[in-house]
């Protein structure tokens, strides 16, 4: 072994031009990967958007429109935070607000007011609905769906970064493919729902979870708790992920308590041994009472009693899944088993991306056969996650996506009581980044086959860790 | 024994004000706790009931068909899953009403008839229907709410007039009464359902603060708010007050790289431990999982001899190597040294020494904003006061903002900044000239001042460093793995 205190290390004789200039990391703009990334993310924003964009026009009418158009009034009545929008009445306790600001948003930008149609009544028939003015004009429920578009888009984007963050390029570009393909989600991005924003909020959610990670600092910590409790104040179940965030940044806390401990030095920063507020333990930590402020904050039926009106919005909705259960007794879920069940049979079968692209090929029965590979595909991701995860440590972006992921889904199912198809989109969302991951790695593990000289076209430089590598406990696992 | 001499005494003001600062938040969350945590025993107006009539009678039986009983049934029905008591009464007369002879009759039937959740709760709707003997045409109908009907959610007096004249008696008209049974009953348990609720009127009290929130309290805060912008707009001019002064000639990487950040933090040592690590100061132990010292650097600057110092010291205490687990808290027992480097460039006019006094008065004075505007949530939730409330929303983005830029603003004087520049430029002739120590200078110049992109794009530490070292050096500075 050559020791690093004696070890020539030639770059100190040769000068990279990229150090004269301080304010830039490379020497050329072509070099730069942010640069293509940046691009590769533009030319996927393009398209998934006009993917989805084309379809607005032949997707059928769903009932849920409706409701979300006509709440669409809400961004507008956040300005009269206690007029009667916001009492204690059945659509304001149906449904968390989020999605009908990002409707109202939407109209707005596009021109449109937000004086909408009425809310469906779904105990009365389409006649009732159709004749009274409850069907949407075509205006507005183009400009919902051109809106769930562009959100698409952006979570096909954001999807793209997340994978591409925690592996490669490749791993990036297949995991946005793999979303973009997926019928589930094209559906939902072509319908006037909140479904998308939902989409686009868990996405973000990891993206800013992976930074967050990369680059510890207080404005990632707190918006990742502003993206819970948004995801929270859209469907409720996001709120069960300050959990699994807070614990790991407890778990973190007490591993840098115990580091302190090691070094044995009373003069240390922090207090009692505890890490300072700057390490990304707390920042963790602070995520249930971000995502409880921003849930509380953006809900202006939840001011006058936040805890109390919190539970009866908690109870109401579990009353509305056991409404639509007795309602719709085909889509009654009677057990978890069965909610594993019937999400493996929709995911590897009418929802698989891979059997609506080779059907779309004119591979009907290959698509049959190979309907279920989206679910293995995420189902091998998540073991690479978790390889990955193990490997980089408790502080890694790979072990919060991983748990991120599994506690989302796991949430989902657990709480499933009814089938409807948007429960699914949050499991599809984690399950193509998985399998983007599992690309990822594979490609990596190809592009390792490619003779080295083809690999590095730029100046290899040697390292001061001259032989052998440094074995960290945090990597070992110790 | 201590020596009581050497303790601080506190000025009574002062005491009072750490007494106040600590009881007026706790007052204020003690409020909000009471009130959130007292069980509410209201009506819960959407919640089930059952309704001891039959949702649907006629009189004779047979005036509607079994289909539309059912659907009548139906609808009542969807009124009582949501709370609404209601009940329809289709009644032959013997010759037409008129529209008040219609009203009294259905109040006479509601009054004899339990249309209610309980006995005497006087809660229910009746909806009524008379049908004259062979003239279906002059059927007349009327709504019999009880004493304690309303509210009732979106349903009010104005829309069942409306639901009488606009969507009845149009049915009415053409003989339908059926359709207009349905269609009324319909339209009732919709807009319970979906019809916004009236604007809750405000007590006379409510009135009042409401008022003196919205006109009086809301534009003290706006003006407190626009004051502390005016502050920290003062304490930027103020802290420039002192650039004109002279400062020291910049001489070390470290003093130059923290004059580019604006801030002397943690990326100084852990960019000073790489440069330990290049020169064979500092290394792996021999199981390549902790640091160990090397020799002492033979180098003039301070600050990393500090360093090297600091962390042998620690090396010692810990039998002779840090341990692997410790190392990522290195970065907190390096701040001593980091303190020592912030102190001497303010010494030497490099960093703005007014700076850090100007940030703890704009947070002090922040805090003392912050429990106003606490006190003025108060009323404004109690008094629904909106112009209150959003300024209460405005004030604390404003604090928000203001807090985020003490945070982030540069302590680098332009005498520093200039400093910085004329030792970069030789440093970088001196480089070009091919000299290794300056080379390697550069390197760790910019290893500090963009550490944390570096950390996220491992690639240039790795050309620089080694295929381990973002690990490392993220590891070094507290954070993930990259």
């Amino acid at each position: 072994m050559t020791d690093a205190s004696t070890a020539p290390s030639p770059s100190n004789t040769t000068l990279d031009p990229s150090l004269l200039k301080a304010s830039t990391i490379r020497g050329h703009w072509w070099q730069d990967r942010r640069l293509w990334h940046g691009l590769i993310a533009v030319v996927l924003f393009a398209f998934s958007t006009g993917v989805y964009f084309n379809g607005n026009e032949t997707t059928d009418f769903h009932q849920d429109e409706s409701r979300w158009l006509n709440r669409a009034h809400y961004f507008a009545d956040l300005l009269d935070p206690f007029g009667p929008t916001w009492e204690d009445q059945y659509l304001t306790r149906g449904q968390p607000p989020v999605g009908s600001y990002v409707m109202g948003i939407g109209l707005l930008l596009q021109g449109r007011d937000l004086d909408t149609n009425l809310a469906w009544d779904f105990r009365r028939g389409s006649a009732f609905n159709m004749d009274n003015g409850m069907f949407p004009s075509a205006g507005d429920m183009q400009a919902g769906r051109r809106t769930n578009n562009v959100l698409g888009a952006l979570a096909v984007v954001a999807v793209f970064l997340i994978v591409t963050n925690l592996t490669n390029t490749f791993g990036g570009l297949a995991a946005a493919l793999l979303l973009v393909a997926n019928p589930l989600q094209s559906w939902h991005n072509r319908l006037a729902l909140a479904d998308t924003t939902l989409t686009v909020t868990l996405a973000l959610l990891l993206l800013t979870l992976v930074h967050l990670m990369r680059r510890p600092r207080w404005s990632f910590a707190i918006l990742v708790g502003v993206l819970v409790g948004l995801g929270g104040a859209n469907k409720f179940t996001p709120l069960a992920l300050a959990v699994p965030l807070a614990g790991l940044g407890f778990l973190m806390l007490v591993q840098s308590w115990w580091a302190g401990r090691k070094l044995n030095d009373p003069s240390m920063r922090g207090w009692k041994g505890l890490p300072p507020l700057r390490d990304v333990s707390w920042m963790l930590m602070s995520t249930p009472f971000v995502a409880g402020f921003v849930f509380v904050a953006v809900y202006p039926y939840l001011w006058p009693d936040p805890i109390g009106r919190a539970l009866v919005l908690l109870r109401f909705r579990q009353q509305e899944m056991a409404s639509q259960s007795r309602v719709y007794p085909d889509r009654n879920i009677a057990n978890t088993t069965e909610a594993f069940h019937r999400t493996w049979d929709y995911l590897t079968g009418q929802w698989s991306g891979t059997q609506r692209f080779l059907d779309q090929q004119g591979l009907p029965s290959l698509g049959d056969t190979l309907a279920g590979l989206d679910v293995w595909l995420a189902l091998a991701g998540i073991a690479f996650l978790a390889i990955l995860a193990a490997r980089k440590g408790l502080r890694s972006p790979h072990l919060m996506v991983l748990a991120i992921v599994v506690v989302e889904s796991a949430t989902v199912v657990l709480s499933m009581r009814t089938d409807f198809e948007r429960y699914y989109l949050p499991i599809v969302l984690g399950n193509v980044v998985t399998a983007g991951v599992f690309a990822g790695v594979i490609g990596s593990l190809v592009w390792r086959l490619v003779p080295s000289r083809v690999r590095h076209t730029r100046r290899a430089q040697p390292s001061i860790w001259t032989s052998g590598r440094p074995v960290l406990k945090e990597q070992s696992g110790d | 024994m201590i020596d009581q001499t050497s303790r601080s005494r506190l000025p009574a003001g002062q005491k009072i004000g750490i007494v106040a600062a600590l009881v007026i938040p706790l007052l204020v969350a003690g409020f909000f706790l009471v009130i959130w945590l007292k069980p509410h025993d209201g009506v819960d107006r959407l919640a089930g009931l059952k309704l001891g009539q039959p949702g649907i009678v006629t009189s004779p039986n047979g005036l509607l068909d079994a289909d539309d009983m059912k659907s009548l049934y139906n609808i009542t029905n969807d009124g009582s899953l949501f709370g609404m008591p209601m009940a329809v009464r289709i009644v032959r007369v013997s010759a037409p009403m008129t529209q008040s002879e219609t009203q009294d009759a259905a109040e006479e039937y509601f009054s004899t008839t339990s249309i209610e959740t309980e006995s005497g709760a006087k809660n229910g709707l009746l909806f009524y229907i008379a049908v004259p003997l062979n003239q279906p045409r002059a059927a007349t109908a009327a709504f019999a709410p009880g004493e304690h009907f309303f509210p009732e959610n979106g349903l009010t007096q104005e829309r069942l007039d409306r639901t009488l004249a606009e969507v009845v008696q149009p049915h009415l008209a053409t003989g339908n009464y059926a359709d207009a049974a349905k269609q009324g009953a319909a339209w009732v348990v919709y807009d319970q359902l979906f019809g916004t609720l009236p604007r809750v009127p405000l007590s006379h009290g409510q009135q009042i603060l409401n008022h003196l929130t919205n006109w009086a309290f809301a534009p003290l805060i706006g003006i407190l708010a626009a004051g502390y912008v005016a502050l920290a707009v003062w304490t930027r001019r103020a802290a420039r007050r002192n650039h004109g002064r002279a400062a020291a000639p910049v001489t070390s990487v470290y003093t130059a790289a923290a004059i580019a950040r604006g801030r002397a933090d943690d990326a100084l040592p852990a960019g000073a431990m790489f440069a330990l690590f290049e020169r064979g100061n500092l290394r792996l132990s021999a199981n390549r999982r902790g640091i160990e010292t090397g020799p002492e650097p033979d180098m003039d600057d301070p600050f990393a001899c500090a360093i090297w110092e600091r962390i042998n010291e620690l090396a010692e205490r810990t039998g002779g190597i840090i341990p692997p687990g410790a190392i990522g808290r290195l970065d907190d027992a390096l701040a001593p040294q980091l303190t020592y480097l912030r102190t001497r460039l303010a010494d030497e006019g490099q960093f703005s020494s007014r700076i850090p006094a100007l940030n703890r008065l704009l947070w002090g004075i922040g805090i003392a904003f912050l429990f106003v505007i606490g006190y003025l949530l108060v009323p404004a939730l109690v008094s629904r006061a909106a112009a209150g409330f959003l300024m209460v929303i405005v004030a604390v983005a404003v604090l928000a903002c203001i807090t985020w830029w003490t945070f982030h603003r540069s302590r680098s004087t332009e005498a520093g900044i200039q400093e910085a520049g004329t030792w970069l430029g030789a440093v970088r002739r001196a480089a070009l000239a091919g000299d290794a120590d300056a080379i390697a200078t550069l390197r760790t110049y910019r290893l500090i001042l963009r550490q944390e992109d570096l950390i996220a794009d491992r690639e240039i530490v790795t050309e620089d460093y080694g295929t381990q070292a973002p690990q490392f050096l993220a590891l070094v500075r507290g954070m993930s793995i990259a």
